[in-house]
């Protein structure tokens, strides 16, 4: 890997976002993943080779570190505020079409929850890890994951959950979408769930950290 | 004869108990929609603690619910979402999501300034039951309420000053308030925050410690000054500063044991703090069968319970737990320890 990529690597699993983020305090006055993507593009470096090796990589290490323990909310929060920055930089070839996304993951929290920062930590990672990601809120109604998953074709679905008391729920979209598109996978998360419940509902995979989902999603 | 009062003291202390005290706590739902189930359940299992009444002034800026469900703002200026009757929400518009709100911002001193505590006392004198009011207390969590989770979360990673700047106000308000209930005959007085995910703290020990378990040491102090006995509840694995809130002085708890491995919990802390409950309310509560439930107190029972004190039995009705699942956790928990 060539030296800035390396840097935008860096930039991302440790979140520093610009040269004026005072975070981390370590690389205060530094550049961030905004600079040095930038440079690395006006250097020539294409932009699928950002994306591919230094953006996922990336946020790659801080996804496995949060999962293990090693990194917190605040951490991961400051990794996808710099994979965003330098995203932006990216934006334009995403459109143009000169870089593909790995798959689209449509994401939401099941009807009657509220809760949705479990969710909003997932689609950061998902998104980090260089897939398109729809985010359909909170809330969500089997109709409106449905008429998702109609535009995206080959798409994979998120569903979380925070209260037990809408874990039905969340059996009844699961129950929906498999009815309605049984090739479409469907991931599961939440405080309540489990491996188990996974089984128990006909979905196709729970994982408790965010990364794990993303390794999934790169095996199907 | 022992009462309700003198047991819980003892357990507290590590002393030997006949049977181990009895607390609940159940969602606003149950009051709500499962009253005579819960009478029924009261009157087979009485509790030990009491929660003194209050009369709590309405703040200015408070919104009450109208129905079941929909929004309401607190006294602190927070607006919360209910979808689900007899659940607390979540807040959907904090009052300070943009920090220039912040200057002109006031806590709610017009309702700490003028409760009336008045009923408290007497309550204290004549019940024998152990008297454990809440209280407001909740510094992390009303950051994320008064903020938004994600940017206190942000607030923190960057040390903004402002972040520093409303934890201060906090802690002001917060010192106040346990004051005036030290002043109090209560027994003891509890405070929350939840730190756990289901498998991890939400932001590293190190930032805890830093930020967070000052703030603690002195409502700890306060307390334990007027001789008054510190409850505490957190959700989530806390098994990172599991030692670090006894060694502030909490003399009690609450956490979901089984986000934590209980074993180890015991092996370390045993003896050195009450385990106030519980037993799961994710899964086994809610799902398990009665048996299963009767095997989640045995096992708590048999790692923390060696009848010398140090655990209370209490767990929280929650609106899908059975009651056929809520009378096995007592009926377990009273069974003479073999």
């Amino acid at each position: 890997m060539s030296e800035i990529l390396e840097k935008i690597a860096e930039c991302i699993e440790k979140g520093k976002i610009d040269a004026n983020s005072p975070h981390p305090p370590d690389m205060k006055g530094q550049d961030g993943a905004d600079e040095y993507t930038r440079k690395a593009l006006d250097e020539g470096v294409s932009p699928e080779e950002i994306l591919a090796d230094a953006l996922v990589p990336g946020m790659k290490v801080v996804g496995e570190k949060f999962a293990n323990g090693e990194v917190f909310i605040p951490d991961l929060l400051m990794s996808s505020k710099a994979m965003n920055a330098a995203m932006a930089h990216l934006e334009p070839f995403f459109d143009s079409g000169e870089v593909k996304a790995k798959g689209t993951l449509i994401i939401g929290t099941v009807q009657g929850d509220l809760h949705d920062i479990g969710k909003n930590l997932v689609g950061m990672v998902v998104k980090g890890g260089g897939w398109e990601l729809i985010d359909l809120g909170v809330d969500v109604s089997p109709e409106k994951f449905l008429a998702e998953i109609e535009k995206h074709p080959g798409c994979a679905v998120g569903l979380s959950a925070l209260l037990t008391t809408t874990m039905p729920n969340m059996e009844r979209i699961c129950n929906s979408i498999k009815e309605n598109s049984p090739d479409t996978k469907v991931i599961i998360g939440g405080a309540p769930i489990t491996e188990k419940f996974a089984e128990k509902i006909g979905a196709d995979a729970y994982y408790p950290d965010p990364q794990g989902a993303v390794e999934y999603l790169n095996s199907i | 004869m022992t009462t309700s009062r003198e047991l819980v003291i003892k357990t507290l202390r590590h002393e030997s108990v006949k049977r181990t005290p009895r607390d609940v706590w159940y969602l606003q739902g149950i009051d709500i929609f499962r009253r005579d189930e819960f009478d029924k359940f009261i009157e087979l299992y009485p509790l030990d603690f009491l929660k003194p009444k209050l009369n709590v002034p309405v703040s200015e800026r408070e919104k009450p619910l109208v129905g079941l469900t929909g929004k309401y703002t607190d006294a602190w200026g927070c607006t919360w979402e209910v979808m689900q009757p007899g659940v607390i929400g979540e807040v959907k518009e904090p009052p300070l999501a943009d920090w220039s709100a912040l200057e002109h911002y006031k806590l709610p001193y017009d309702v700490l300034d003028n409760t009336d505590y008045s009923q408290v006392n007497p309550i204290c004198t004549t019940t024998d039951k152990f008297v454990l009011p809440g209280s407001s207390v909740r510094p992390f969590e009303r950051l994320q309420f008064l903020r938004g989770s994600e940017a206190v979360y942000l607030d923190l990673a960057y040390g903004s000053n402002e972040i520093s700047t409303i934890l201060e106000m906090l802690h002001e308000y917060y010192v106040k308030e346990l004051k005036m209930w030290a002043q109090t005959d209560v027994d003891g007085i509890s405070f929350m925050d939840d730190w756990g995910s289901q498998y991890a703290l939400l932001i590293s020990p190190d930032m805890w410690r830093d930020m967070f378990k000052p703030l603690y040491k002195d409502y700890c102090d306060i307390l334990h000054e007027k001789g008054k006995w510190v409850f505490f509840h957190t959700d989530g694995n806390v098994s990172a500063i599991y030692g670090d809130l006894i060694e502030v002085g909490v003399d009690a708890i609450n956490s979901q044991l089984f986000c934590m491995d209980i074993e180890e919990l015991g092996d370390k802390y045993s003896g050195k703090v009450t385990f106030w409950g519980e037993i799961d309310r994710q899964e086994i509560l809610p799902f398990g069968s009665v048996e299963d439930v009767r095997n989640a107190v045995r096992r708590v029972r048999n790692v923390l319970d060696k009848g010398s004190g140090g655990i209370i039995a209490q767990c929280e009705w929650g609106m899908d737990v059975p009651y056929e699942n809520m009378v096995a956790v007592y009926d377990e928990w009273m069974k003479p320890l073999i």
